[in-house]
């Protein structure tokens, strides 16, 4: 209730028309007491969308609808273990743990009052409420405080002054008790002594306040006015008041500013009298913005604040790194619960303090430093993870303005749930937060991918190549040791693209994949290079006992490779190849100079036209013929080329 | 009228939910404006008057767009403290508080729980109602009996007037609320002495006092802040602590707070001095002005406050808002003062509440080491002064708001020559010069048990007030117990 206060009983049974014998209040009583107590039963039980909960709350829903065709109010009074209406006990329920009644007794509540107006929502409220509060440890589970903080529109109680008055004055008798009797007395001793004001009554808290007011005293004698004060004041006997005074401090009557107080006749003007103390519509606004604003702190906010500014205020190095501790322990707890954007102002905080404590204390901003890199390390992240693991609902959006703030360190935990998040707007949020945090750290996003998670490999492939300038490329050479294929071949054809020095690097480095379909697709990807040195290196690879066991088709892609080169070296080279005869026919031997054939092809100067034609008149037929073919693609224009 | 006439329930008549409940509860403050500006004015004007005429049309208006939609009228009631629109809590705010508190205060003298205009109300009646509510009673007997009888006779049948079924009469508000004020000192005292020997403070306990407190003002605002004279010079820090609660909680009420946060407010300002128990009594009670060791001392006081708060067995139920008070309540706007913060935004806004309202009572209390006590008027003034750089400018507006020119339990010299205390606030802001006082001498400055005179009232000869206040003054330099006064209305 608003405003507990004692209520004169009969004066309201009066108004709503109730007398105390009426048997059909009190039966209806009985029943919506009994439903209500049963509808708490089953909230205690069951969720509050649970069919039974329902039931019972349509049904006492109904109850009162009903009383309320009729009456205007229903007061309920609360026994220890009973309900009464109208002097008449209506619910009783003496399992002290249970019983509803008692729930309320226990606090103090003497009456309750719903009124008509009350409908189901509001009644539901009351039941949650009920339901919630007594789900509280003890100490917390004071229904009439909660009653009180809910400020239900019709539903009121009463509870005497007299509770709390018994609680402060038994806290004290406890005291007293414990102190034995001397002490008390010695306390009463020096209570009276050092507490000069009126006395309380020491045993019964229903006693009358004893003041010690003489009441004599103020209406008995004179007041004289001071000669300064009398000077101010010139009274004219006879005068009617509020005629014009004389104002001796110099401010005469006359109108106020507009919207000020009302000219008040000689009044001596004090600074506050003169100003208009009215809140215009811009402070009203600027006063509910700032309530508003309050309002919307988180606890969490507030600690940090507080221990931000203890962390500043505190001299001692030592006691400023409790205080970091703290801060940091209590980072880690939000992180554990969940409660992403409080971890993240709290990194916020920290990194102000830090350049606010800078300047003026070297040991203090280290502390400071040495905490962020706390904040930012493996124990946050180890912290997510745990919530992660341990949480049906994650707040995404604020987990990941959370990793926002923790930087690239989050990209581990960021890449090891992507895979496994189906959700399409998680992971497009995990895809633009690895992007963000690979701009500046392409190596890092490379070491993201693995063969165990291709999707983000691939999308790493495409972060990396992207980066601007280039930079993600030289990253890329980490897929050399991947396992799967599809990635590999993915890269290989995305590098053959790029038609630089580095991817041209990598893709040399695929040629000695264990796969050969992985080698063809690099050697057929690899860019020509004017750089001799790998030219050289190829052609030595080509030239030794290894490369004459590979298929036809590598060989194939290898030296069609170092002809696109269009280089001397490789022009030598082919061309030694395809003049290459064995005394007893090879396969192998024909094949390498059908690649010779493939790489002369590929050259297409006038060098290695030249010699394809000599090698239309070589030895073994199938490389004439090869020959002969190359020289017609040849002829045919560019697009011949093989 | 029974009251089971003005409710149905909000699904029967908001069937599409909280927009419109919020809707009507705005027509319902705009039909409590009208109503309150058209009785100021049938309190001075007569039923002829151009303005009289215009704002009762005005009220008229309003009434007839809510009886159009409401088959059972429009019945304005108080409930606990609230005032109601036909079972609808109507909400105020800053800006229309005093309004709401004149209007049950209105009600109340004239011993109403409701006033209820019902279909068929004419403006003819509406003007002839109004006169005869706004009408001054001041005789023995029954107000509610005079005025049901004078409204009969004005033939004015679709006004009716519900008597206040609830029985309370003031000495019984006020002995209840002085007793809620000592009890606090009480209980501050127990918790400082348990926080002392280590024992856990009831902040359980605590949390009901102060709704109970919230309770008190709402019910007795005038009253609590006589109280707030009281100065009890051995255990300042106690009885200061408890005015600074009071107050704060008022201030916060005005400023719009919710309950839940007024409670935690008043714990806050409850405990804000706290810390003080570490501070040695020859340093909180010295005379003379504190040497630089001794003000470090004394600086120290709010962290360790709040470090005591922090450490205390409860703290988990206490709100962290407390501690935020007990840290932050020296410290000025302009950052200047103690401790020291670095970043203002981390000031709380119940620091900024609990600042100015300490200030307040601080420099109103006699101590050893203060040369002058200010009076309340002087105490605003000095506050104003210093506006810019020591509160936030607006709060600080809004305390002066609530507290008035002449705040209550200020001494004051009247032009008729009686000393005189006041004892209620105009809620006109028009006329915040002329409170409700009590007469503590009579013209020849003999001391009498006074009446209580409303210094807006006007002689009915001459048109002219009866009583206008010349200039405060200091009780301090005459010996007067401006708290006696109001203990004895407890009494």
């Amino acid at each position: 209730m608003g405003t507990p206060r004692p209520v004169d009983e009969t004066a309201s049974r009066q108004a709503d028309g109730l007398v105390l014998a009426d048997r059909e209040v009190v039966r209806k009583a009985e029943d919506i007491l009994t439903c209500m107590a049963n509808a708490v039963s089953a909230m205690k039980l069951f969720p509050s969308d649970h069919a039974t909960v329902r039931n019972f709350v349509d049904i006492l829903s109904a109850k009162f609808d009903d009383f309320f065709m009729t009456y205007a109010r229903l007061e309920v009074g609360i026994g220890e273990y009973a309900f009464t209406c109208g002097g008449k006990v209506v619910y009783t329920d003496e399992t002290t743990l249970k019983s509803l009644p008692f729930f309320f007794f226990k606090d103090g509540a003497q009456i309750l009052y719903f009124y008509r107006g009350l409908d189901r929502s509001e009644l539901v409220e009351f039941l949650e409420l009920i339901k919630n509060v007594a789900q509280k440890p003890g100490g917390d589970n004071d229904i009439v405080a909660a009653l009180w903080e809910s400020d239900f529109s019709n539903i009121q109680y009463y509870s005497p002054d007299e509770f709390i008055e018994n609680q402060i004055l038994d806290q004290k008798r406890e005291v007293q008790a414990g102190q034995g009797p001397q002490d008390s007395a010695a306390e009463k001793q020096e209570g009276q002594a050092d507490l000069d004001l009126p006395e309380l009554p020491s045993d019964l808290s229903h006693e009358a306040l004893e003041l010690k007011v003489d009441l004599a005293r103020l209406s008995h004698g004179r007041i004289e006015l001071k000669q300064e004060d009398m000077a101010k004041f010139h009274w004219q006997p006879g005068a009617e008041g509020g005629q014009a005074l004389p104002a001796p401090s110099g401010r005469g009557p006359g109108p106020e500013p507009s919207g000020g107080p009302e000219a008040s006749s000689g009044l001596t003007a004090t600074p506050v009298a003169t100003i208009n103390s009215n809140l215009t519509e811009a402070e009203v606004r600027e006063l509910d913005e700032m309530v508003q604003s309050n309002r919307a702190l988180w606890p969490e906010e507030e600690f940090v604040k507080m221990t931000a500014e203890v962390v500043y205020l505190e001299a001692d190095l030592a006691g400023c790194a409790a205080s970091i501790d703290i801060l940091v322990e209590f980072y880690l707890e939000q992180i554990g619960q969940g409660q992403f954007p409080a971890a993240g102002m709290i990194i916020s905080k920290v990194r102000d303090l830090k350049s606010h404590t800078e300047t003026e204390s070297a040991g203090k901003s280290a502390l400071l430093e040495s905490c962020l890199k706390k904040m930012l390390g493996p124990k946050s992240l180890e912290a997510v993870a745990a919530h992660l693991a341990a949480s049906n609902a994650v707040d995404w959006k604020a987990l990941f303005g959370f990793f926002k703030l923790l930087g690239p360190s989050a990209l581990p935990i960021v890449a090891s749930f992507f895979d496994t998040q189906r959700d399409q707007a998680v992971q497009e949020q995990a895809l633009a937060f690895i992007r963000e945090a690979g701009r500046d750290n392409p190596g890092l996003i490379a070491r993201l991918a693995n063969d165990s998670r291709p999707i983000l490999s691939r999308e790493v492939i495409r972060i990396l190549m992207g980066l601007p300038g280039q930079k993600g490329i030289s990253h890329l050479s980490a897929f050399l040791m991947f396992k799967n294929r599809d990635l590999k071949l993915e890269l290989i054809h995305a590098l053959g693209d790029l038609r630089d020095e580095m991817s041209n690097k990598i893709l040399m480095g695929f040629l000695n994949d264990p796969d050969e379909e992985l080698r063809i697709q690099a050697a057929m990807k690899l860019n020509p290079t004017e750089e001799k040195a790998r030219i050289v290196h190829v052609v030595n690879e080509a030239s030794g006992p290894a490369f004459r066991n590979k298929s036809l088709k590598e060989k194939q892609a290898i030296l069609s490779f170092l002809g696109r080169t269009r280089s001397a070296e490789a022009l030598a080279f082919l061309t030694a190849v395809l003049g290459r005869t064995t005394f007893f026919p090879s396969a192998k031997n024909t094949e390498m100079r059908l690649a010779a054939v493939a790489g002369l092809k590929n050259m297409a100067t006038p060098e290695a036209t030249a010699a394809l034609e000599s090698g239309t008149q070589g030895k073994g037929r199938k490389v004439r013929d090869a020959c002969a073919e190359a020289l017609a693609r040849l002829a045919s224009g560019p697009g011949g080329q093989a | 009228m029974a009251e089971e006439q003005d409710v149905k329930t909000r699904a029967e008549r908001w069937p599409s939910g909280d927009a419109d409940v919020k809707a009507f509860q705005k027509s319902g403050v705009e039909l409590l404006i009208r109503f309150y500006v058209l009785n100021k004015i049938a309190k001075i004007h007569d039923a002829k008057n151009d303005a009289f005429l215009e704002h009762g049309r005005l009220l008229y208006g309003s009434l007839e767009r809510i009886l159009a939609a409401e088959d059972e009228g429009a019945c304005l009631r108080i409930r606990h403290s609230s005032l109601l629109l036909n079972g609808v809590r109507l909400k105020s705010h800053l800006g229309t508080y005093p309004i709401f508190k004149s209007v049950m205060e209105e009600m109340r003298l004239r011993e109403l729980d409701a006033v209820a205009f019902k279909p068929g109300l004419t403006l003819e009646e509406l003007f002839r109602f109004m006169p005869v509510f706004a009408r001054r009673d001041k005789k023995e007997g029954s107000i509610f009996a005079r005025l049901q009888a004078d409204i009969d006779a004005a033939d004015t049948p679709h006004v009716v007037l519900e008597k206040a079924s609830e029985l309370k009469t003031p000495s019984n508000l006020n002995r209840n609320t002085a007793r809620i004020f000592f009890l606090s000192i009480v209980h501050l005292k127990e918790s400082f002495r348990r926080n002392q020997s280590d024992e856990g403070i009831k902040v359980h306990t605590t949390r009901r006092l102060m709704q109970s407190i919230y309770n008190h003002i709402v019910d007795n605002e005038s009253f609590v802040f006589g109280l707030t004279n009281i100065k009890n010079h051995d255990e300042y820090t106690l009885n200061h602590s408890v005015n600074v609660c009071l107050l704060a909680t008022a201030l916060g009420r005005r400023l719009g707070l919710n309950r839940g946060e007024l409670v935690d407010l008043g714990i806050a300002a409850f405990f804000h001095d706290l810390g003080k128990l570490e501070t040695p009594l020859e340093i909180l009670n010295k005379p003379d002005k504190l040497d630089a060791g001794e003000r470090e001392i004394m600086e120290q006081h709010p962290f360790k406050g709040a470090e005591k708060l922090v450490l205390l067995k409860e703290s988990r139920r206490l709100p962290l808002r407390a501690i935020h008070v007990a840290m932050e309540h020296h410290i000025k706007e302009d950052l200047s003062g103690y401790p020291r913060y670095y970043d203002k935004a981390d000031i709380n806004l119940f620091s900024k509440i609990v600042k100015v309202v300490d200030f307040f009572d601080a420099i109103t209390t006699k101590r050893v080491y203060r040369t002058k006590v200010f009076t309340r008027s002087e105490a605003l003034s000095l506050m104003l002064e210093q506006a810019a750089t020591e509160f936030n400018p607006v709060i600080l507006k809004a305390f002066i708001n609530l507290m008035g020119a002449f705040p209550i339990g200020s001494l004051v010299l009247l032009n008729t020559g009686e000393i005189a205390i006041v004892f209620d606030l105009n809620p006109d802001p028009k006329l915040v010069l002329r409170p409700t006082v009590k007469l503590i001498t009579d013209t020849a400055a003999n001391k009498i048990d006074g009446e209580t005179a409303d210094l807006s009232e006007k002689d009915p000869a001459t048109g002219r007030f009866a009583r206008t206040i010349v200039e405060p003054l200091n009780p301090a330099e005459y010996g007067i117990e401006i708290s006696d006064y109001f203990l004895a209305q407890a009494q």
